[in-house]
């Protein structure tokens, strides 16, 4: 985001000047802003790499077994589609979104998926 | 400076931290690998308790990791201080030329020497050759240097100048043994005869090495060898040059003087060098800068550092600072006058108006309002001016480096 240009204008002596600065500010993009936002919940911790993907995995699973239960014990379709369907959505939109706003981390995404979908394996066999 | 109680707190608490973070963790895979296990695998409500439990230790798995994380940052905070710390605390104890880069240290230049002629010639009786410009002082050099002789040399003089200022530099030699003579008001062959009288004396006196005999030869160049005839004053110096080669096992010495700008006329060059004592006397000022370098010339001897100031002495090819002269009782009627130059006498003045007892430093000298008058503000310069004082025992300088008035 650029910052707000302005003109100055200085009648003197030495004749008419026109001058133009671009005031300082501390206003960020917002658009670049909530990238790197969604690239760091996204992209995998080079530092935490283990206790990353399991943590990833294991509330995925939780999630999912929660889901599986429920319907085992004769709850309506329509609600844990809705109840777990939405935020399922959602998460897919985020890592699609940060695949397409950052392609270097397609790879990251991809294993995201890999992982979402091996919690929903855990869960349900 | 931190408080070490702190950091150990704050460490334990990382290592605690630490441990839950890792425990944690590998409980909730062990809970999902129990979860998918055959045994949990078909009663589905423990499988999910299972795997929710996995999920909240996991969660506080990633809690304990935080936390870790900024103990761990404030115990790296605490160790950076304590590095600057330390830097400091180094720094502080160096000394400036350790702080100095190796390309920035200005090596201090060679200490320069203080020589005492007159000692020295007196304590290793050697035939000796001494230069010295005009005024320079030679001749009360070589006659300090008489007195402090052991009384079994034979002593021989002769003095082509006769100068009646000069007439107490030679008490120790007896009468008969001298020939005094104004080398201006006679002509050559008078003072060959005068000269090769006395000469023939010397060598026929009977010499030892426990009785050994010296002849000292005042001005013989330009006196002699301009007041003689040139073949008598060859054949002169031929025989002292022998004298100096093989003379000293049978105990015979020479101790010739001579202005250096006319050391050509004498046997003695830079190739028979060896066989006697070299020195020179002269004035850093005052002497003709041609004056040094006719002695490079003919004796290859190095011109004085430009460091040395006031009256300086030569021995060994070294020049360094002169130690001014003792006074003897025989020097009595000259204690009156001041031996030291305008400097040092300001010098002293200096230390004696003005707070006799604080001492102070070369810098602290230097800068002082007299020091700036007559042009002393240099430190070697200072010390030139203080050194013959400090000699003296006038000044004294303590082991800090600073210089105060000597209790009298």
């Amino acid at each position: 985001m650029s910052a707000p240009q302005i003109l100055i204008e200085n009648q003197n002596a030495l004749g008419h000047n026109v001058e133009q600065i671009s005031l300082d500010t501390n206003r960020v993009n917002i658009h670049s802003e909530t990238t790197s936002r969604l690239a760091n919940a996204i992209s995998i911790s080079s530092r935490g790499l283990w206790v990353d993907v399991s943590s990833w995995l294991v509330y995925c699973a939780a999630a999912f077994s929660v889901a599986s239960l429920a319907l085992d014990m004769g709850a309506a379709p329509w609600a844990v589609a809705l109840l777990f369907g939405v935020p399922l959505i959602s998460l897919t939109i985020l890592i699609g979104a940060v695949i397409d706003r950052r392609p270097a981390l397609a790879p990251h995404g991809m294993i995201r998926f890999l992982l979402l979908f091996i919690g929903a394996v855990i869960a349900v066999s | 400076m931190y408080l070490s109680t702190e950091v150990a707190e704050r460490e334990r608490q990382a290592n605690q931290s630490r441990v839950i973070s890792l425990s944690t963790w590998a409980l909730s895979i062990a809970l999902v690998g129990l979860a998918i296990s055959p045994v949990t695998r078909n009663n589905r409500p423990t499988k999910t308790a299972l795997l929710l439990s996995a999920a909240a230790l996991t969660a506080s798995s990633q809690a304990s990791a935080t936390n870790l994380a900024t103990h761990d940052r404030v115990l790296q905070d605490f160790r950076d201080i304590s590095d600057n710390q330390r830097q400091q605390l180094i720094y502080e104890a160096m000394k400036p030329a350790d702080i100095l880069k190796p390309s920035e240290v200005i090596a201090a230049p060679p200490a320069l020497l203080t020589h005492n002629i007159s000692a020295e010639i007196a304590a290793n009786l050697k035939s000796t050759v001494l230069l010295g410009a005009p005024r320079a002082g030679k001749g009360y050099a070589l006659a300090k240097a008489l007195e402090l002789l052991p009384d079994n040399v034979d002593l021989w003089l002769i003095d082509p100048k006769d100068d009646p200022n000069e007439s107490h530099y030679w008490p120790q030699v007896p009468v008969t043994q001298r020939v005094r003579f104004d080398v201006t008001t006679l002509n050559s062959e008078a003072v060959d005869d005068k000269v090769s009288g006395l000469f023939e004396r010397f060598l026929l006196a009977s010499s030892s090495a426990e009785r050994p005999k010296l002849l000292v030869v005042d001005e013989c160049s330009p006196g002699l060898s301009k007041g003689m005839t040139p073949k008598a004053y060859k054949a002169f110096m031929g025989r002292l040059a022998t004298i100096c080669s093989v003379g000293p096992s049978k105990g015979k010495f020479v101790w010739i003087m001579a202005q250096a700008s006319t050391v050509e006329d004498l046997a003695m060059t830079s190739g028979n060098k060896a066989s006697f004592r070299l020195a020179a006397v002269g004035h850093a000022q005052q002497t003709e800068k041609s004056w040094y370098s006719s002695l490079k010339r003919s004796m290859q001897v190095e011109p004085p550092a430009d460091a040395l100031t006031g009256y300086i002495q030569m021995l060994d090819s070294e020049w360094g600072y002169s130690q001014p002269f003792q006074l003897t009782p025989t020097d009595a009627h000259r204690a009156n006058e001041p031996e030291f130059g305008p400097e040092s006498q300001a010098v002293l003045e200096y230390f004696q108006q003005h707070h006799p007892d604080n001492p102070r430093t070369l810098r602290q000298l230097t800068q002082a309002g007299f020091a700036r008058k007559i042009g002393l503000t240099s430190q070697p310069a200072m010390r030139a001016a203080i050194a013959p004082l400090a000699s003296a025992e006038l000044i004294a300088e303590d082991d800090g480096g600073n210089f105060l008035l000597a209790p009298s």
